[in-house]
């Protein structure tokens, strides 16, 4: 496995001490209308750590995901990211979104361009890449994720595990900090699912800090650092996979994973 | 392959090809009693009429009044010895069609050979021997375009450069048509007719009408209100609108509401229809490229957001090209509608193709005969149309994002 983080140039790297955790929520709280979504979620997420969050559908897993980029702004509570606090600030978001990358359930190629495209889009627009830099950072990230033979393909000739590894590979081009990945395997067969898991696992060993939505339990007690068990927009209960899994101290995480397990 | 739900392979020899035809006949028009009969009346209306319609086209008709008036269809009252300011457009013109077809895809052979039949039907009346001695090099050098730009494109790197290549030309054959109408003297606007004339006023329309009409788009789809507002308005205030009133008003109002600064209210009723032209296009291409954006799902804006792309560079690059590309049936609908309407330009005085053939059935001698002319004219917008049409097919296609392997 060679080194996913490697940077092709000197990252901007915000003024964020290493002990600083990536990322820290505080009573975060998210109203749709007059629906509570986000009710008061505080935790931390270390450098390098790998969080698996579950729960019932429903329970804002997606929410707070899309909030910790900004796709969704929450109202109120504080997030700080990277370094960055989130808020109403234009330079800050900027400043997060190239801290944090995010993986869609449903990929969300850009179906006009073709792979190589996808993924030097962004690096070349946004930080200002040179093309031929890009082009070969986009080639590495493929060969990473093992599909260097896909480059000049467009995304509707690409199989649903082909298409989540370009989206792997496309979040990965801007060297985020942090990776938020939203049920990135939900949309794929059994046979990709196996593949795209393990390539998050060795992102993981590498020591990406991840957020993943998954219900992907047997993942989560491999790869995962800490698991975090979302209902009704509360965290009810968090901790490593030993403890989750083994002993849970919560009533209803015991009941949730005794329905799916 | 399959036509119509028949396997068919797709090299055939040609008697392979009489026992696909014999055999799709026999399936489709002849399966049983009944289906003879109808299939055979059918047939024999269709064939009567067909015959009908050679016999007074070949025989009856009498194409001299094409032929005596062919200047006048095709440059109205435009000076003469001064054709040279109109050769290097309409020769940019036809090798920029080749072109463009080239590195957008291929010719299909049907419309191939429609294009060249009409041709062969069209030109020889059309130009006479003097104009096809000028005309055959542009028609040569097109067809080495077409190959030129086609061969080029085989290289994905190449491609876009052949592609961006085309469409600039676009862009650059109305400034330099205008130039040349303008330089070392000039011909004034009013002496401007015939096909160039609507020519030069759709393409200035087009060019004027998309960026304003995307710009619309944007607008009505933007999040500030007072911009959607607007958008609306001027969107519903256009549509509202019959077009001979915009023209009307172009032609006699304008000058009452402009300012007159730098001569603005002096300026040719040409370019005053034209704008009126473009002002009025927009409203349609915004609604076009509306539904264009709205076709887009929220995802791809999400995708383009997180990866820290601006709402500019999120437009120029994700939103838009796809809105454009889900737009492009509609635009080429109004593009083709737009040069068939610039016919109305006779509205307000001016001597498009078709109000010169109106003029030339006056002409004691050719009483009777405009039947042939308007046909004739009916026929030159048909081919434009066609071929706009199915390049913008091709287009599509070629932008459809699907790739290397089904190519």
């Amino acid at each position: 496995m060679t080194d996913f983080t490697a940077t092709t140039e000197g990252t901007a790297t915000p003024a964020a001490p290493e002990q600083e955790p990536a990322i820290i929520c505080n009573d975060v709280h998210k109203w749709y209308g007059r629906f509570h979504a986000l009710r008061g979620i505080t935790t931390e997420i270390a450098q390098g750590e790998t969080v698996v969050v579950f729960g019932p559908s429903g329970s804002a897993k997606s929410t707070l995901l899309r909030c910790l980029n900004r796709l969704e702004g929450h109202d109120s509570g504080d997030i700080r990211i990277a370094g960055v606090t989130l808020d109403h600030q234009v330079h800050n978001l900027a400043a997060v979104r190239r801290q944090v990358g995010m993986v869609f359930q449903h990929f969300h190629l850009f179906p006009h361009l073709t792979v190589r495209q996808n993924i030097t889009l962004a690096p070349q627009v946004v930080r200002h890449m040179a093309k031929m830099d890009a082009e070969a950072r986009a080639l590495h990230l493929l060969e990473q994720v093992g599909i260097p033979n896909l480059i000049d393909m467009y995304p509707a000739d690409l199989s649903g595990g082909q298409a989540q590894r370009v989206a792997i590979a496309r979040a990965l081009a801007m060297e985020p900090r942090v990776l938020l990945l939203d049920e990135p395997t939900s949309a794929l067969d059994p046979e990709s699912i196996r593949g795209v898991l393990t390539l998050l696992g060795e992102l993981s060993d590498l020591g990406m800090t991840m957020v993943i939505v998954t219900h992907e339990m047997g993942f989560a007690r491999e790869v995962a650092d800490r698991l975090l068990f979302l209902e009704e927009g509360q965290v009810v209960e968090s901790g490593p996979p030993e403890q989750i899994f083994g002993d849970p101290q919560e009533e209803r995480t015991r009941r949730f994973l005794s329905q799916i397990l | 392959m399959t036509v119509a739900g028949l396997p068919l392979k797709v090299d055939r020899t040609p008697r392979e090809a009489l026992e696909d035809a014999w055999h799709w006949a026999r399936q489709r028009l002849f399966s049983s009693p009944g289906n003879v009969v109808v299939s055979a009346l059918l047939l024999a209306i269709l064939g009567w009429a067909a015959f009908s319609f050679a016999r007074w086209m070949f025989t009856d008709a009498d194409w001299g009044v094409v032929r005596a008036n062919r200047r006048l269809l095709l440059v109205g009252r435009f000076p003469l010895g001064e054709e040279w300011r109109i050769w290097p457009a309409v020769y940019s013109i036809i090798v920029l069609l080749g072109w463009t077809w080239g590195a957008w895809g291929r010719i299909s052979r049907t419309v191939a050979a429609t294009l060249v039949l009409m041709g062969a039907l069209v030109l020889p009346t059309l130009a006479g021997w003097s104009g096809l001695r000028v005309v055959a090099p542009a028609l040569a050098l097109a067809v080495l375009a077409y190959f030129l730009a086609h061969r080029l494109a085989e290289s994905p790197r190449i491609r876009g450069k052949a592609r961006v290549g085309s469409v600039v030309g676009w862009f650059m054959a109305l400034p330099l048509a205008l130039i040349l109408l303008q330089v070392r003297g000039g011909v004034e606007p009013a002496l401007w007719g015939g096909l160039y004339l609507n020519f030069v006023v759709a393409s200035g329309a087009i060019i004027g009408a998309l960026p304003l009409g995307i710009g619309l788009a944007l607008a009505r789809t933007s999040s500030f209100r007072a911009l959607r507002v607007s958008a609306t308005v001027y969107v519903e205030v256009m549509r509202g609108l019959p077009l001979p009133v915009m023209l009307t008003l172009a032609w006699l109002a304008l000058r009452a509401f402009l300012p007159s600064w730098g001569g603005l209210d002096e300026v040719a009723l040409v370019y005053r229809v034209t704008i009126a032209f473009a002002l009025f296009t927009a409203a349609f291409i915004a609604e076009a490229v509306r539904g264009g954006l709205n076709s887009i799902p929220r995802g791809q804006r999400e995708a383009a957001s997180a990866l820290g792309l601006k709402w500019w560079q999120l437009t120029a690059y994700v939103t838009m090209p796809q809105a454009v590309r889900n737009s492009l049936p509609a635009l080429a609908g109004e593009f083709i509608g737009l040069f068939m309407t610039t016919t109305l330009i006779a509205v307000v005085g001016l001597t498009d193709m078709l109000q010169a053939a109106r003029a030339t059935t006056e002409q004691p001698a050719f009483f009777g005969r405009q039947k042939e002319v308007l046909l004739f004219v009916g026929m030159l917008f048909w081919v434009t149309a066609f071929a706009l049409s199915r390049l913008s097919a091709r287009l599509e296609r070629a932008l459809a994002g699907k790739g290397t392997r089904r190519v």
